[in-house]
């Protein structure tokens, strides 16, 4: 069961190695396309500007928990890499509980100002018009996604801290 | 809460936490949640959070990042040092020294088309260092020039760490750009001139190609053949600049098309290499955004709670002259730079520091250049430059010991640029005030 739910949590954060990709080249491209289009045509895109912000917002938000399944997040390394593995495992609680922290805020706080702005049916008016809750879910849904990966790391954790096993192994 | 007490709190928690090892973006925004909760305003504090992530993630500058980090993902596997090896193998190879200097010439090729300080050093890691080594060159010289040389990536323009100062400072990127360019080409010609000298002084450290195995005119510039790829990624991209086509943000776009058409003339597009350039380039993002989003909070928790000012104040109330401060900070980057990286060296000081560069009257651009100089420093510094662990990545057989002691003649030549450029501010502000008024 655990082991399913750890297969699932990271497929899923494996996925947005793909969105991230994906978003990257059409972010190029539509910047490249406005770049050219008002140069030589003298009409770059209404929508141009915009979407290449909230792009990058896609690429930003729904990547935090694929690094950190791959464990890439920068951090000093000087004395954790000679602590033994329990003291590692108590340092990734500490860190679990400040990703959890911003997780509640961005799915917490960030979920209820989309949901307010679905009820008020606000569209966005800087370009790319489209409903602004659409825009802003980017927040809660990237949260999420670290967040899950961060429950998994902190109850591998735990439980490492706990009994000095390791609950499953990692894979790469 | 006294201001003190508050600021000992503030960065004294961060500062436990980066030690533990607790990776810095969490530590940053962990921390300025629950300070932000408990000793500033509540519910408030953390709606602001959640605003401001947004915010500064979207602001338009900083779509630049993602692409300039596509284009150096790119260009990281396309083979590009390869040619320019060669040409360089062919001109140089001659000259005691030469292939060192011109090692340090690639490097500086690949900082005008890279943002980053580590492409250069993986892909000359793979292509120059055994070419070096066969010909008899000296390894720590092989392995300093590599790492020098690559560094010159973030300030040789296109630069993300520039990108990043110059949000936080509030100017112009392009401006900090060109102003960049100058102490690039000096830091270069320095490193070059060095390799030369100490391979004329110590023949055995950077031997001259035999006589019979040099080349003739001819295939001399059949070699070139090679520069011309990489000459017009980057011509591309600056020109773009130049010529008001674009700005520096949107230039990163034409960097990635340009970088993509070269790639794939170079027939690099196959699937195990797309996807190696979008895992680099998706992880190295992701880093680079979340480290912002806690940067941002926790700059917020600094100015928002008067801590910020209250350390400003308490530094300049010294009353010791301002250069002294100024070197002063200098040293604290250095120091930092040993153990962490320089993108959240800058996040961290910051909110800080940046407000107490303005008060003394220094100018901002011409900061952030001494500023990126000395990040170039900390990818080299032991022990935990990043660019040394990118090479020993790419050339497992070297030793640690013989990589920290290779970089400490290029530290020392680094300090030197920065000692020039403090003395001579012109030499940063010449270029961007002739091109930009």
């Amino acid at each position: 069961m655990l082991k399913k739910v750890v297969k699932t949590i990271t497929k899923i954060n494996q996925s947005m190695l793909i969105v991230g990709g994906v978003v990257l080249a059409l972010l190029s491209l539509v910047v490249f396309y406005d770049v050219i289009a008002r140069y030589f045509f003298n009409s770059p895109t209404r929508f141009g500007f915009d979407l290449s912000t909230w792009l990058t917002g896609i690429a930003a938000f729904l990547t935090g928990g694929y690094v950190l399944l791959h464990n890439d997040h920068i951090r000093v390394d000087v004395f954790y890499e000679r602590f033994s593995d329990r003291i590692k495992s108590l340092v990734e609680v500490i860190t679990g509980i400040f990703i959890l922290l911003i997780v509640i805020a961005l799915v917490w706080y960030g979920g209820a100002r989309v949901i307010q702005l679905y009820e008020s049916g606000s569209v966005a008016s800087t370009g790319l018009n489209i409903s602004l809750w659409i825009k802003w879910s980017i927040l809660p849904i990237g949260g999420l996604l670290l967040g899950l990966q961060a429950t998994i790391n902190l109850i591998r954790s735990i439980y490492n801290v706990c009994t000095g096993k390791r609950l499953w192994e990692e894979e790469d | 809460m006294a201001s003190g007490l508050l600021a000992l709190l503030i960065f004294g928690s961060l500062l436990l936490f980066l030690l533990l090892g607790v990776p810095v973006a969490f530590a940053m925004g962990g921390i300025s949640l629950i300070i932000g909760f408990f000793f500033w305003s509540g519910e408030a504090s953390i709606v602001g959070f959640v605003l401001g992530s947004y915010g500064r993630v979207l602001e338009f500058t900083l779509t630049a990042l993602p692409m300039y980090i596509l284009m150096a993902g790119i260009l990281r596997y396309s083979d590009l040092a390869d040619d320019l090896y060669e040409a360089i193998y062919r001109w140089f190879g001659g000259i005691k020294g030469g292939l060192a200097a011109g090692t340090t010439l690639i490097g500086a090729l690949f900082g005008a088309m890279v943002g980053i300080a580590t492409v250069a050093t993986a892909t000359l890691g793979v292509t120059a260092r055994p070419s070096m080594l066969k010909r008899g060159y000296d390894s720590r010289l092989v392995s300093g020039v590599i790492l020098a040389g690559g560094a010159l990536g973030i300030l040789i323009p296109p630069s993300i760490l520039m990108i990043i100062y110059a949000m936080e400072a509030s100017v112009s990127a392009g401006r900090l750009f060109f102003a960049g360019l100058i102490p690039g080409l000096l830091a270069a010609i320095i490193f070059m001139g060095y390799a030369i000298i100490i391979s004329y002084i110590k023949p055995e450290m950077g031997p001259a190609l035999p006589k019979e195995s040099r080349f003739s005119w001819k295939e001399k510039f059949q070699s070139l053949k090679g520069v011309i790829l990489p000459l017009l990624v980057i011509i591309m991209v600056l020109a773009s600049i130049f010529t008001g086509l674009a700005t520096p943000t949107e230039a990163a776009a034409v960097g990635v098309i340009g970088s993509f058409i070269c790639a794939g003339i170079k027939r690099k597009l196959t699937w195990s290499n797309i996807k190696k350039m979008v895992v680099m380039s998706v992880k190295l993002n992701g880093m680079v955004f979340w480290l912002l989003i806690g940067a941002v909070a926790y700059a917020r928790i600094v100015s928002a709670t008067g801590v910020g000012t209250w350390v400003a104040n308490l530094i300049t109330d010294f009353d010791v002259n301002r250069w002294v401060i100024l070197i002063g900070m200098q040293v604290i980057f250095f120091i930092l730079g040993m153990f962490i990286d320089p993108g959240a060296i800058l996040l961290m000081t910051a909110p800080v520091f940046m407000p107490m560069v303005i008060d003394l009257g220094f100018d901002p651009i011409w900061y952030g250049v001494l500023f990126i100089l000395n990040a170039c420093m900390a990818y080299l510094t032991p022990p935990f430059g990043i660019s040394l662990f990118v090479l020993k990545g790419v050339a497992p057989d070297i030793k640690m010991q013989e990589l920290y002691r290779s970089v400490i003649p290029f530290v020392i030549l680094y300090a030197i640029v920065i000692i020039i450029v403090m003395i001579f501010p012109q030499l940063v502000h010449w270029l961007p005030d002739r091109i930009m008024g």
